[in-house]
C-alpha cells in the first residue's frame, strides 16, 4: 500500500492545482474532438479508400487502397487532378502573396492616417469597415457583374476617366487574376486596418516623446518604435491572411458562373480546383487525399511562419 | 388501462397516417414550384386518399441532397432526376426498377428513342426512371431583324453554310431594335461561365459527325479530340472569333444571355422551350411579352451540319428510391405523373415539353407555331449516354471547352490550339472513365 501513496498524493496535488482548469477546458476539448479532430481523422482515413460514386454507399467500409490515391495525384501524369492543377498552385501562391502584401500595406497606412485627431474619425472607421461585413459569396457575385466587359468598372475606366483605350475582358485571360485579387483585398483589408489601429493605440506615447527628444525623424520613429511594437500583431495577421487566401473559395466560385464554369488558368485556386475534382468527379477518396496534401502544405507554411515570428510571439 | 389503449390508438393512427403520405423531391421547374406541383397532384391525392408532401430543392444543392439520401437511405419516396443524372444514381443501386410503370404508360414506343435512353443506366436491362418532361434546344430569332437584313430563316437554319451566311448579313444590317434604338448582335451565346457549356457545343460536335464519348472495344472513351468533333467545335467557336458574337457575351452566363435577347440585344440565340412561355407572360410576372423580342419571335431547329442535324435533348425524370416504404402507392403516383394528362399539364406549367410522345399531339402544343417547331426539332434530339461516370465526363469537357472559349475571347483560337486542349481533355476523360 505504501508504494501507492506517493503517486496518489501527486495526483491529488495535481488535481487541486489544475483540476478546475481542466474541467473548464473539457467542454471545449470535447467539442473540438467532435466537430474538428474527429472529421479530420475521418477525412485523412478517406484518403486511403477507393471512395467514389459506385462505392459511396459503403462510405468508410469502401475498399482500402493504401497510398494509391496519393500515387495517383503525385505520380500519375494522366490523373484527372493534373488537369489545371499546376496552374491552380501557381495562381494560389501568387494570390496569397499579392493579396496579403496589399492588405498589410494598405491596412497599416490607413491605420496610421486614422490614428490621429481627425474630423468625424469614428464615421470614417465605420465606413471603411463596411466591406468586411459583406459575405464573401455576395462579394463574388457583385464583382462578377461589375467586371463584365460592359460592366461598371470598364464604364468608369474607359467611358468616364478615359484611362484605357478600350474595354478589356476582366473575367477571361490573365486579367482574371486582377479580377479575383481586388475583390478579396476590398473585403479583407478593413479587418487588417482595424487590427493595426487597435495595436497602434497600445503603443505608449512616452516612447514617441522620448524618440522625439532624441531627435528621431518620423521614419526612424516608425522604424524603431512603432514597427517593433506591431510585429506580433503583423505575425498574427499574416498567418490569418495566408491561411485565408490558401483556402479562398467563395469569391472565385461565385464570380465564374456560380461554380458552373472553369475560372481559367489565372482564376482557378487550389480550393476551387479541389472542389471541382472531388464533387464534380465524385471521387471522394482522391479528394480526401488531395485535401490531406494541402493540409500538410499549410502546416509547412505555418511552421515556416512560426520560425520567422517565434521571437515576436514570446510574452515579454 | 385507458392510457395504454389511447397510446396504442395513437400509434396505430400515426402508422395509418404514415402509410398515406408520399414524399417527393422536385427542383424549381415552374414559376411557383411547390404550389404548381401540389395543384398537379391534387386529383391523385383525392382519388387515393393520400397526402403528397413536396420539397423543392434548388438545382445547386439537389445533387448533394439526392446522393446523401441515396447513401444514407433516408429520403423521399420519389425524386426528380436530371436526365444526365440517371446513370450515376442508378449505378449506386438505390433505385427501384420501374419497368412495370413504363409498361403501363405504353412502353418503349410511347417515347422518343432519345428519351427512352434516359430511363436507365446505359446498357442496363431494368429501367429505373420514368420520363417526366423534356427540354431541347432550338434557335430563337428576331423575325424583324432577319427580314430587315434580307435573311430567309428557312435558308439560314437549313445548313451550317446558310447559318454563317445569315449571320454575316445580320452583321452588315443597319437594323436597330425599335425600343433600344441600338443595333442587334447577330448571335448571342454564353462562353465558359454557363452551366450548359457542353449542351451548347454538343449539337455542333454531333452535326460534324463527332461524339463526346464513344464506345470502343466495350469501353467508353473520349471522342472530343477526334477530327469530326474538332471540326464541329471549331466551326461553332470560330463564329465568335469571326465577330458574329459580341465579345461581352463570352463572359456571361445563360440567364444573362436570355436577358440580353429579351432586352432586344440579339438577333439569334439558342435556348429551350421555356422562352416561348416567357414571351407570353408580362414583364411584371417574369416574362417579356411587352418587348419587341416577344412580338417578333421565331423558332428554328439547329442547322444541319455535314453529317446531320442534331440538338441537345435533356429534361428530367422521376425515380423511386428502393428504401421507400410506400412502393405500390409511389408507383401509382409515377403512373399518374407519367400519364398524358398530367404530363401536358405540368409541361405547360414548366414551359417544357412532355416526356410522353403521345402528349405532344395536345392542341395547346400543336396550335402554338413556336412550340410546334420545337416538337418538329425533337426528332433531331440526342442525349448523352447514361453513364455512371457522366458527371465527371461533363465536368472535364466543360473545363476544357471553357479554356477554348478563353482563347476565343483573346482572339487566339486556332485548330492546333483546340486540338491540344481536346487532347488534354481526352486524357483526363479517359482516366475518369477508367
Amino acid at each position: 500500500m505504501g508504494g501507492l501513496e506517493a503517486p496518489l498524493l501527486l495526483m491529488r496535488t495535481f488535481w487541486r492545482k489544475y483540476g478546475l482548469a481542466y474541467l473548464f477546458i473539457a467542454p471545449a476539448f470535447l467539442g473540438m474532438l467532435l466537430v474538428h479532430y474527429g472529421p479530420m481523422v475521418q477525412g485523412v482515413y478517406m484518403g486511403f479508400l477507393d471512395l467514389r460514386l459506385q462505392t459511396l454507399r459503403l462510405y468508410l467500409q469502401a475498399p482500402f487502397v493504401g497510398l494509391e490515391n496519393y500515387r495517383e495525384i503525385l505520380l500519375n501524369p494522366e490523373s484527372t487532378f493534373r488537369a489545371g492543377f499546376l496552374y491552380a498552385v501557381r495562381t494560389t501562391l501568387l494570390y496569397a502573396l499579392v493579396v496579403n502584401t496589399l492588405n498589410l500595406s494598405l491596412g497599416l497606412l490607413v491605420a496610421h492616417l486614422l490614428n490621429r485627431p481627425l474630423f468625424l474619425r469614428g464615421l470614417w472607421r465605420s465606413l471603411i469597415l463596411l466591406p468586411w461585413v459583406v459575405p464573401s459569396y455576395v462579394v463574388g457575385l457583385l464583382w462578377g457583374f461589375m467586371w463584365l466587359k460592359e460592366g461598371v468598372i470598364n464604364h468608369l475606366l474607359v467611358d468616364v476617366l478615359g484611362l484605357l483605350p478600350q474595354k478589356p475582358h476582366w473575367l477571361i485571360g490573365p486579367l482574371t487574376f486582377v479580377a479575383i485579387v481586388l475583390p478579396t483585398v476590398w473585403r479583407s483589408w478593413p479587418f487588417v486596418m482595424v487590427t493595426y489601429l487597435a495595436a497602434l493605440q497600445t503603443v505608449p506615447q512616452e516612447l514617441y516623446e522620448a524618440a522625439k527628444v532624441d531627435g528621431a525623424t518620423p521614419w526612424q520613429r516608425f522604424r524603431f518604435v512603432t514597427w517593433p511594437m506591431l510585429r506580433p500583431v503583423t505575425a498574427v495577421l499574416l498567418l490569418y491572411g495566408l491561411l485565408g487566401t490558401m483556402y479562398s473559395f467563395n469569391i472565385v466560385y461565385m464570380m465564374f458562373g456560380h461554380g458552373a464554369g472553369y475560372p481559367g488558368e489565372w482564376g482557378d485556386l487550389l480550393m476551387t480546383n479541389l472542389f471541382r475534382n472531388t464533387f464534380g468527379m465524385w471521387n471522394f477518396g482522391l479528394g480526401a487525399a488531395a485535401s490531406t496534401l494541402y493540409m500538410l502544405l499549410s502546416l509547412g507554411l505555418i511552421l515556416f511562419w512560426y520560425r520567422v515570428f517565434r521571437e515576436d510571439l514570446r510574452a515579454r | 388501462m385507458v392510457k395504454k389503449a389511447l397510446s396504442s390508438l395513437l400509434v396505430l393512427a400515426s402508422l395509418a397516417f404514415a402509410q398515406k403520405t408520399l414524399e417527393v423531391w422536385i427542383m424549381p421547374n415552374s414559376p411557383q414550384p411547390a404550389e404548381d406541383f401540389k395543384a398537379l397532384v391534387a386529383p391523385f391525392e383525392k382519388a387515393h386518399g393520400v397526402e403528397v408532401k413536396v420539397t423543392v430543392l434548388d438545382w445547386g444543392v439537389a445533387w448533394t441532397k439526392i446522393t446523401t439520401a441515396a447513401t444514407s437511405g433516408v429520403g423521399p419516396d420519389l425524386t426528380q432526376l436530371g436526365t444526365t443524372w440517371v446513370g450515376a444514381i442508378s449505378a449506386m443501386g438505390v433505385l427501384e426498377p420501374v419497368d412495370d410503370v413504363l409498361k403501363a404508360l405504353g412502353g418503349e414506343k410511347a417515347y422518343l428513342p432519345a428519351v427512352w435512353r434516359t430511363t436507365r443506366l446505359e446498357g442496363a436491362r431494368q429501367a429505373t426512371a420514368v420520363p417526366w418532361f423534356s427540354e431541347l434546344r432550338a434557335f430563337y430569332y428576331r423575325t424583324d431583324a432577319l427580314k430587315a437584313a434580307g435573311v430567309n430563316p428557312a435558308e439560314m437554319f437549313a445548313s451550317w453554310q446558310g447559318f454563317e451566311a445569315g449571320l454575316a448579313k445580320l452583321k452588315a444590317s443597319s437594323f436597330r431594335d425599335p425600343e433600344t434604338k441600338a443595333p442587334l448582335a447577330p448571335l448571342c451565346t454564353p462562353g465558359k461561365n454557363s452551366w450548359d457549356v457542353l449542351h451548347n457545343a454538343a449539337p455542333w460536335i454531333w452535326g460534324a459527325g463527332g461524339e463526346i464519348v464513344r464506345q470502343a472495344g466495350g469501353r467508353w472513351q473520349s471522342a472530343l479530340n477526334g477530327p469530326e468533333s474538332l471540326e464541329g467545335l471549331y466551326f461553332f467557336l470560330s463564329l465568335a472569333q469571326k465577330g458574329y458574337v459580341p465579345a461581352e457575351s463570352l463572359e456571361k452566363n445563360t440567364a444573362q444571355i436570355e436577358a440580353d435577347f429579351q432586352a432586344g440585344k440579339c438577333a439569334v440565340f439558342a435556348s429551350g422551350p421555356w422562352m416561348v412561355q416567357r414571351a407570353q407572360v408580362p414583364e411584371a410576372k417574369g416574362g417579356f411579352a411587352e418587348r419587341p423580342a416577344a412580338k417578333n419571335l421565331g423558332v428554328a431547329p439547329y442547322p444541319a451540319g455535314p453529317k446531320g442535324r442534331y440538338t441537345f435533348f435533356g429534361g428530367s425524370n422521376l425515380a423511386l428510391f428502393n428504401f421507400s416504404k410506400n412502393k405500390p402507392l409511389a408507383k401509382e403516383l409515377l403512373k399518374y405523373l407519367g400519364s398524358p394528362e398530367a404530363q401536358v399539364r405540368y409541361a405547360q406549367m414548366a414551359g417544357m415539353l412532355p416526356g410522353l410522345r403521345s402528349a405532344w399531339g395536345e392542341p395547346s402544343f400543336q396550335q402554338n407555331p413556336l412550340l410546334r417547331t420545337f416538337i418538329q426539332a425533337a426528332q433531331f434530339g440526342r442525349t448523352y449516354p447514361s453513364l455512371a461516370g457522366w458527371g465527371g465526363v461533363e465536368n472535364l469537357a466543360v473545363q476544357h471547352i471553357g479554356m477554348a472559349w478563353d482563347l476565343v475571347a483573346q482572339g487566339r483560337l486556332t485548330r492546333e490550339a483546340l486540338k491540344d486542349l481536346m487532347d488534354k481533355a481526352s486524357v483526363a476523360i479517359n482516366q475518369a472513365l477508367r
